[in-house]
């Protein structure tokens, strides 16, 4: 057991150590058995100071628990969706769609079919300000604002409502 | 010391930034997949929690056991952690709930076991109610305590200091350093070689 080794033990049980540095050292005290007695050693020190009672974890508490979470299942947190998104979620999962096939359809067959801007307003609703999808609405509400014909601007499409 | 001075340390004097870092890294990656990383969180509190837990439990040995189970449930647990509590007072919850939990079902099974969990606070801390009921562990913790004194005691004066500043008033190292007028490396220094000082002298005792 080197001296820098114990070194950095003395120090993580005083949380004395550097992020990078502890990691290290937890995985050599996973490794190293001895190394997880010398800071069992210390840690009893420090409590039997304090409490007049000298009490040291017993040699296989760590492996006892390590058996035990290998038969567990990963604690994935739980990622809670606001009520109102799950209320709104078919209604959201119709008019995104909507929104693609308008966009999909505009794009590649320049066809006469146009989509309430209504319906694609409440998608954007729900939709990241950043997200592709976002900006392709605001682009398509613009080119097919209903305004167009009395502003005469020339890059609108026809066709609006 | 009381629990509720344990508690109280662990509430209101929060652990260093790193450490709590260090804290929400391991659970991070433990809430990924990597379970190995909850290994080191029990490595690193393993011996707080057994302290913590034999203070209700009153005996070392199934301190041991109902510990472990409080690192199993705090496990299956951590799938609702949130973060909003540092992620050692969310345990030492856990911990202190699975030992009152204990003492309950033990009082179940037998019936002179009838202590209201107050009187378990209440009873405070002396070696006799720590589970050290047998003459032969009440002896081994008296020679253990005095060579531990004894111990203490015989280190260099520098090295003395900095140990008590450290272990009885609880000050970093950055505020020994400024106390003893010495550099940080030197307190890093003296604090190792009084716990190994201390350390060889109980190593006949113990093993």
């Amino acid at each position: 057991m080197s001296e820098d080794l114990n070194q950095n033990i003395s120090q993580f049980m005083d949380n004395e150590l550097e992020h990078a540095e502890a990691l290290l050292l937890l995985a050599n005290l996973n490794a190293q058995p001895e190394l997880q007695h010398k800071l069992n050693r210390y840690a009893a020190i420090s409590h039997a100071l304090k409490s007049g009672v000298y009490l040291e974890v017993k040699a296989d508490f760590l492996d006892d628990i390590a058996q035990q979470i290998q038969q567990e299942p990963i604690p994935v947190p739980i990622v809670e969706k606001p009520v109102a998104f799950k209320q709104a979620y078919p209604w959201l999962v119709l008019a995104a769609s909507l929104a693609m096939i308008a966009l999909l359809t505009e794009q590649r067959f320049n066809s006469q079919f146009v989509i309430p801007a209504a319906t694609l307003q409440m998608a954007q609703r729900w939709l990241p300000e950043s997200s592709d999808l976002n900006k392709r609405i605001s682009l398509y509400l613009k080119e097919h604002r209903s305004d167009a014909y009395a502003q005469s601007q020339d890059e609108v499409k026809p066709y609006s409502r | 010391m009381t629990i509720h001075d344990l508690i109280k340390r662990a509430e209101v004097i929060p652990l260093p930034r790193n450490s709590q870092q260090l804290d929400e890294e391991l659970v991070s990656r433990v809430q990924r997949g990597d379970k190995a990383a909850f290994d080191f969180l029990v490595i690193k509190y393993q011996h707080k929690i057994i302290q913590l837990v034999n203070f209700y439990v009153k005996d070392p040995s199934e301190a041991q056991d109902v510990a472990q189970d409080a690192f199993i449930k705090a496990y299956r647990a951590l799938g609702d952690f949130r973060g909003e509590a540092a992620f050692y007072t969310w345990l030492y919850r856990i911990a202190i709930n699975t030992a009152k939990n204990y003492l309950m079902l033990r009082a179940r099974r037998h019936s002179d076991y009838q202590l209201d969990i107050q009187e378990v606070e209440a009873l405070g801390n002396a070696p006799q109610l720590q589970g050290l009921e047998t003459p032969e562990q009440l002896l081994l913790n008296e020679e253990i305590m005095t060579t531990l004194n004894k111990a203490i005691e015989a280190l260099p004066e520098e090295m003395l200091v900095a140990f008590k500043l450290r272990e009885f008033e609880g000050l970093s190292y950055e505020e020994i350093a400024v106390a003893m007028d010495c550099p940080i490396g030197t307190i890093r220094s003296r604090l190792f070689r009084a716990r190994e000082a201390i350390d060889k002298q109980l190593t006949p005792l113990l093993e």
